[in-house]
């Protein structure tokens, strides 16, 4: 568990950002990257400053999930990719900083649906927002917990709420686990510890390629008992530089650091993006040349998680470790599984073996 | 002018202020019993000429007692 999680191609790297530094800006980094990975997904962690901002460019669909604070920085640089409609944008929760910029988004580019979390906040913004997509009458659903929207290879699954309350708005944003392949994102908005000890006790498969870190890195979030379960091998802390909040807290980076988790902020390393062909995947800062410690980070899922107990053949359930034949055959009488836990029930399999099957991470309940 | 608070960040609040929805953080403990987030305030700010002419001269007396003290002979 705690050998080194991530293939380094370091010298490789260095000289290759040396050179494109040399001659291209950013975009020619994106561009040559792009290239790497036939009918790749790509999810660009965008610097908004304090706000979360996140693109997700398929073969086939276009995602946003917030728009950052009031303003056109997230609309300007969706045209500068050249982006002409958007299938799907998630506004997570009604905080400003998540949902101020999608007001000129969706002034400017055609959406054909719109995820909420439907709860009540009282600010001019949030009003300006619900005005212009009744206006532009854009689809609106209520974002719940088991919603799902499948976009050709890539599943987005609705991980939270279930039943949020406007009481306590970071808690009601909407979690989305995104499925390419063996690579998976977790987006969880500003969800606090409250979210992640809900979305524990419901039993998701919350395994993780790739997880953007709760409320900014605030203390409020990512606690060590969810990151666990979790288990990503590459964390993005989506803050402003210099920010009066503090964030991220030092408990959190404490706690990913524990967790040896590869960390990308954004106000340090600008927009994140993450490409992926569904089975490996590349992670380019746009500072990168900048931080020479992480420059650019690529890798293959530990975890592959691809075997889902409640579904998976024989043969294919005898990959899992100590799943022989007899006890392939006893999973699948006794399905449904609701957690790997519940492995436990079948003949031969005690807390150890469990752990080891945990641990190897290609078993998964769905 | 109204004010809407439209989070809380530890000791801090984050209000959007006016038409205009003008951010302003202040600390939480300059707000008002019960205030949380999506309250509505009203912020009343006027000119309060009296209370900085009773100022100025509580500081200008102050001023001219110090050069005074200093320009006594010792």
């Amino acid at each position: 568990m705690n050998q080194p999680p991530l293939r380094y191609s370091l010298a490789l790297v260095v000289l290759l950002i040396g050179i494109i530094a040399l001659v291209a800006p950013v975009s020619g980094i994106n561009a040559l990257f792009r290239s790497a990975y036939a009918d790749s997904v790509e999810v660009h962690f965008i610097d908004v400053g304090q706000g979360d901002a996140i693109f997700i460019s398929t073969p086939t669909h276009k995602v946003l999930i917030d728009g950052g604070n009031r303003g056109d920085t997230v609309l300007n640089y969706l045209v500068a990719q050249g982006v002409k409609r958007l299938d799907l944008v998630i506004g997570t929760h009604p905080h400003a900083d998540h949902i101020g910029g999608l007001i000129d988004v969706f002034q400017v580019i055609p959406v054909s649906e719109v995820i909420d979390p439907a709860v009540v906040h009282t600010t001019r913004t949030f009003e300006d927002y619900l005005t212009i997509i009744e206006t532009k009458n854009i689809p609106f659903t209520e974002g719940r917990a088991g919603l799902t929207r499948s976009m050709g290879d890539v599943t987005l699954k609705l991980l939270h709420p279930e039943n949020p309350s406007e009481k306590h708005l970071n808690d009601a944003s909407i979690v989305v686990k995104m499925t390419f392949g063996t690579v998976r994102f977790l987006f969880l908005g500003d969800a606090e510890h409250n979210a992640e000890q809900e979305m524990l006790r419901r039993n998701h498969d919350l395994s993780s390629t790739v997880m953007k870190v709760g409320h900014h890195g605030s203390y409020t979030s990512t606690a060590p008992t969810f990151l666990q379960v979790v288990n990503p091998e590459v964390a993005v802390i989506m803050c402003g530089a210099d920010n009066r909040y503090g964030h991220p807290h030092a408990e959190t980076l404490a706690s990913l650091e524990q967790a040896n988790v590869t960390l990308f902020r954004t106000d340090i390393h600008g927009t994140v993006i993450v490409t992926t062909d569904g089975q490996e995947y590349t992670v380019i800062p746009a500072k990168s040349r900048h931080t020479a410690d992480t420059p650019m980070v690529q890798g293959t899922p530990r975890f592959s998680g691809s075997i889902n107990i409640n579904t998976a053949s024989l043969q294919r359930l005898q990959e899992i470790v100590h799943i022989g034949e007899d006890r392939a055959l006893e999973i699948i009488e006794r399905r449904p599984f609701n957690s790997l836990d519940e492995l436990i029930q079948v003949r031969g399999i005690g807390n150890a073996r469990l752990e080891a099957i945990r641990q190897e991470g290609k078993a998964y309940v769905e | 002018m109204k004010a809407v608070i439209d989070r809380i960040e530890n000791d801090l609040a984050i209000l959007l202020v006016g038409d205009q929805e003008i951010q302003v953080d202040i600390p939480v403990s300059l707000l008002p019993d019960g205030a949380k987030e999506g309250s509505w305030l009203t912020i009343d700010m006027k000119l309060d000429l009296d209370a900085e002419q009773q100022q100025r001269k509580k500081i200008s007396g102050m001023l001219e007692r110090l050069k005074n003290k200093n320009n006594e002979p010792k």
